[in-house]
Order: structure tokens, then sequence, then C-alpha cells
């Protein structure tokens, strides 16, 4: 090849290369996406560690004082401390004269009280921090109890609450789906004893009743601490199915109307039908907690600890708190029922005291008018 | 004297008198055939709460014609029989208000038999009844109406349109807070009156709350 053939070949060579090396329009835009990419993933970054950062800052000034009591372990703002700490005595020496022993379970377990960091200063949140394990959540997680403003009633209630929600959850859990609720050791007030009775005396299965009279297998029933394989005939007599099935019913069916007459195999139909549904013949939540809180009465300091190491059913279980048979229990129940009684609410001192006080003024008032003058 | 205007007065509210003393007989026993009907306890329960008002209205307005009778006959006769008396005129307001209660007693009574026969009459399980207690606040509230409306009518025509214009000033000046409320920030002067009169210890206090003749 003569030389000058070389060097065309080399110039166009060398041309092509360069202009292969010259970046094309697309490829320039593309290049620029690039680098806006990479900027807006660094303007990320800055702000995830600013972000970061703020909120490092956030929990060092919201660190956590721990205030220990009884059995109570709690985690407090710094800045409530102290009108969080003599509360927390209180409710330990609460706790302990309600559940007793059980009371030490809670000493593995932690309550925070601590601002809300979205609203105002004055808002407290109280919450149970639930510890791992089979029975509370995989992970230690937070359950907020109660929040809202600062003011002692709330300290006293949240702990108290947050405290008795996280003993529950050591109950057995067949016992916690019959009893729908918390396990409460309060005592029953008079007001939901008169309540319940009215309840009871009003209901229109025939096991109410019954119980209401004394016979302890309908209060089995009427708890539901027995199964019931056809509510339709053992808990109701001909008269309550109707009942049942015609009261607050304004848009009969042929077969409600047909029982509405008179026809009981209609009642007995459509109340298996309106069983099925889920119309409510179970127990009610009063019922139950009363039931829960007199085994704990009679069962004493240990109760509370007996019934979270029963895993019996629901009927052993409050014999087992109780200590006692679970009869003696239902005759201890049913008594109060009967005979707690509110005094009459149509007269007190108080409204005697004040009727008398306003007869004897508009009576001087009236001697001391000026109309004859 | 106090037979004479015992007397005056028996003349001036026996017809009243009659007619509440009847009423205050029946209603308990209208309670219970109504509770009768309701299909459970609580539904009795619910009828003798109904009637609760009926009480309350019954013992206001037993005082407010016993008291009105217990000076009618002084307002008819321009106070001439009363200024001829040689008693001072608080001795005399003393007999006027001593016989308006003689005249209170037949309705209270008659109260008290009507409830007493309805608590000896069959009523739902789990429920009491308590006639005595009723019976004790009727006869309350009903001295306490007298009361109020003897010291009234007592007074001067201006003492008592006072009163009254006392009354329609607190309703409108509510009216005109209401009317220039800035947003939900309303002053309720009405509730604050409200509650100061049938909140113990107020003077209606014994008319406010719940009165049952049979209760759980």
């Amino acid at each position: 090849m003569p030389r000058a053939h070389v060097f065309v070949v080399a110039l166009l060579l060398g041309v092509t290369s360069a202009a292969l090396s010259q970046p094309s329009r697309a490829a320039q835009l593309r290049l620029q996406h690039a680098r806006v990419d990479t900027i807006t993933a660094h303007w990320q970054r800055a702000v995830t560690l600013l972000q970061a950062y703020d909120d490092s800052v956030a929990r060092s000034r919201a660190r956590l004082d721990t205030i220990r009591a009884g059995s109570l372990r709690v985690l407090v703002a710094p800045a409530i401390r102290s009108r969080v700490e003599a509360f927390v005595a209180v409710t330990a020496a609460q706790l302990d004269s309600q559940v007793g022993p059980a009371a030490q379970r809670l000493a593995k377990q932690w309550l925070v009280v601590r601002q809300r960091w979205d609203t105002t200063a004055d808002t407290v949140v109280i919450s149970a921090v639930m510890p791992p394990g089979p029975r509370g959540f995989p992970k230690s997680r937070e359950v907020e109890a109660l929040w809202g403003a600062l003011s002692d009633s709330l300290v006293i209630r949240g702990l108290r609450h947050a405290s008795l929600s996280q003993l529950s959850t050591e109950v057995n859990g067949g016992f916690l789906r019959w009893l729908s609720s918390d396990v409460s050791p309060d005592t029953v007030s008079t007001y939901a004893w008169t309540q319940l009775r009215l309840g009871l005396v009003s209901s229109a299965t025939a096991v109410a009743r019954r119980c209401y009279d004394g016979d302890l297998i309908a209060c089995r029933m009427t708890l539901r601490l027995v199964p019931v394989l056809d509510a339709a005939t053992e808990l109701f007599d001909a008269a309550g199915r109707r009942r049942f099935v015609t009261e607050g019913n304004y848009s009969p069916d042929a077969i409600e109307v047909a029982c509405r007459d008179g026809d009981d195999a209609a009642c007995l139909t459509a109340a298996r039908r309106l069983v099925r549904r889920g119309n409510p013949i179970s127990p009610t939540r009063l019922m139950v907690m009363t039931a829960t809180q007199t085994a704990l009465r009679i069962g004493g300091r240990e109760a509370y600890e007996r019934l979270i190491r029963s895993t019996g059913a629901p009927a052993q279980a409050l014999a087992d708190a109780a200590g006692v048979p679970l009869d003696s229990v239902l005759k201890v129940w049913q008594h109060n029922l009967r005979e707690t009684r509110l005094p009459s609410q149509d007269i007190s001192l108080g409204i005697a005291a004040s009727s008398l006080l306003w007869i004897a003024v508009c009576g001087a008032l009236s001697l001391r008018s000026s109309r004859w003058r | 004297m106090f037979r004479a205007i015992v007397w005056m007065q028996w003349k001036s509210t026996r017809a009243l008198s009659l007619l509440t003393t009847i009423i205050a007989f029946a209603l308990p026993l209208a309670s219970l055939q109504l509770g009768r009907s309701a299909a459970s306890a609580s539904g009795f329960v619910a009828a003798m709460q109904a009637f609760g008002a009926a009480y309350a209205l019954l013992a206001a307005l037993v005082g407010l014609l016993v008291a009105l009778g217990a000076w009618r006959p002084d307002h008819s006769g321009r106070h001439v029989y009363a200024l001829s008396l040689p008693v001072p005129r608080s001795r005399y307001a003393m007999f006027r208000f001593g016989a308006g209660l003689l005249f209170l007693v037949p309705t209270i009574a008659a109260l008290l038999v009507g409830a007493l026969l309805v608590s000896v009459s069959p009523i739902p399980e789990g429920l009491h009844a308590f006639p005595v207690a009723l019976t004790l606040r009727f006869a309350l509230a009903s001295l306490v109406a007298y009361a109020i409306f003897f010291a009234i009518a007592s007074s001067t025509n201006r003492t008592a349109g006072l009163i009254i214009a006392i009354f329609a000033g607190i309703i409108f000046s509510q009216y005109l807070l209401a009317v220039f409320a800035d947003g939900e920030r309303t002053v309720d002067v009405l509730g604050a009156v409200l509650d100061f009169v049938f909140v113990r210890p107020g003077i209606l206090s014994v008319f406010a709350g719940r009165w049952m003749l049979i209760d759980a």
C-alpha cells in the first residue's frame, strides 16, 4: 500500500473515531438526565440526613426518665416527671391491693408517659410497651392506652388502665373471648347491679328469669358457662320465643306473623333463623363482668394470679380464681343480683334540706312583704 | 282567728283542692295501669318514669292553686278585712300561710294512699316500690311551690312585675347573645340560671331528677 493511501486511511479512521467519540444529541440528553438524577439523589440523601438529625435531636431532647414503684416500671418525659411520680406510687399500691401477687407480672413490662410531639405540650400519651412473647406481640410494641390533657385524674386513670390491660393479656384467651374485654378487678357499683337485675328480669329468655329465681343451672346457661346447642329451645320458653321473634320487628315475614299469632312451631323456626343470623342473645357484658368480679372478690388477693394460671374453660377459670366451686360463685353472684339495691332516688337528706331552706326563705319573704303600705 | 281564716280559705279553695286530691289519688294507679301493658320489667320501669313529670307538675299546680287561693279573699276585698284586724301584718300572713298548708294535706294524703295501693299490687319481679319516698318528695315539692307562689302573691304588684321582668330579661339576653355570638363562643346565660335554679341546692331542685314510684 502506498504511503499516501495509508495516510488517507489513517486520517479517515481518525476523523471517524473522533466523530464517534463526540456524544450524540440523545446521548447528551441522557447524560444530563443522569446528572440531574445524581443531584436529586444527593439532595434526597441530604434531606434524609437532616431529618435523621432533627429526629435524633428531638429524641435526645425527649429522653425519658425511669420511675419504679412496686411492680410498675414507668418511662416518663422529664418535663412531667414531678407530676407523674406521685401517681405511679399510688397506682402501684392500688394494683397491689387489687390484684395481689399478679401485679409482679408487670415488672417485666414498661408503661410510658410522654408528651405528644404533634400537639400541645400539655397533651400526654400513656401507653404500654408490650413485651415480645408467645402471648404478646411478636416484637416489642407500644400500645397507646390513653391520651389527653395532662391532669391528675388522667394520669391515674391511664396508668391503671394500661397496667390492667397489660395484665389481662396474661389471662387465657378463651376466658378473654367469653369476657369480651379486659379483666377488671374493680368493685361493681350498686347502680350496675340494679341495671343488671333489671336486664335479667326483663330478658326474653326463660333461663335468665329462672336464674333470678335461684336456679344455678339456669345461671350457668344465662352466663354461657355451659355450651348451648339449640338456643331456641334451651334458652326460651314458648312465650319468650314469641317475644324474641316479634319484639321490635316492624316488617315481619309470613313465619314471623304466624309466630305472632301464636304458632310456636313458626316461632321455633323464626327464632333459630334469628340465632343463626347472630341476633344478640349472648350474655351482656355487665353479666360476665360482674360474675368475674364476684369470683375475684371471693378469691381474695391470690385470685387474679390463679385466674392467670388457669387454662380451663371460663367456668373452670372462674372457679379457679375464686378458689371455690363454680356453684358457690354463682350463689354469691345471684345473691348480690337480688339483694343489692339503691336507696330511693326520690328523696334524700340533700333534697329535704334544700327544700326546707327555700320554704323558710320564701315564708320569711312573704312575712316581710309591703303590700299593705 | 286562725279558724276563721281557714274557713274563708276553705270556701275559696275547696273545689280546686278536691280536684287535685282526686288527680293525686289516680296518678299512681294510672301509672300502674300503663306499666302493666309493658312486655318486660324494663318497659314497666319506663312507664313509671314517664309519669315522673306528672307528679312534679301536679306538685307545682297544687302549690300554685293553694297559694293563690290563700290570698284570693284579701285581694278581692282589697285587704279591708285584714287591715281591720288588731294583729300585725306578719302574724296575719303567718296565719294565711298555715291555713294554706292545711289544704295541701288532702292532696298529699291521697297520693300516699294511691301509692300504697300500687305498692301492694303485683309488680314485676325484681322491682321495688317506694311509696313513702315518693310521697315525701311530692310533699316537699308542693310545699316549695306553695311557698314561692305565696311569697309572690303576697308581694306588691311591683315586686311581682320585677320578678317577671328579671326572667324575661334573662331569656332576652340569651337571645341577644345567641344572635351576636362569635362562632362557637356563646355565653349560656340561661343554662347557668337553670343550673342555679334546678341543680341542688337550687330553689326548684326538688322538682328535678327522677320521680319513681317503682324502680329496680
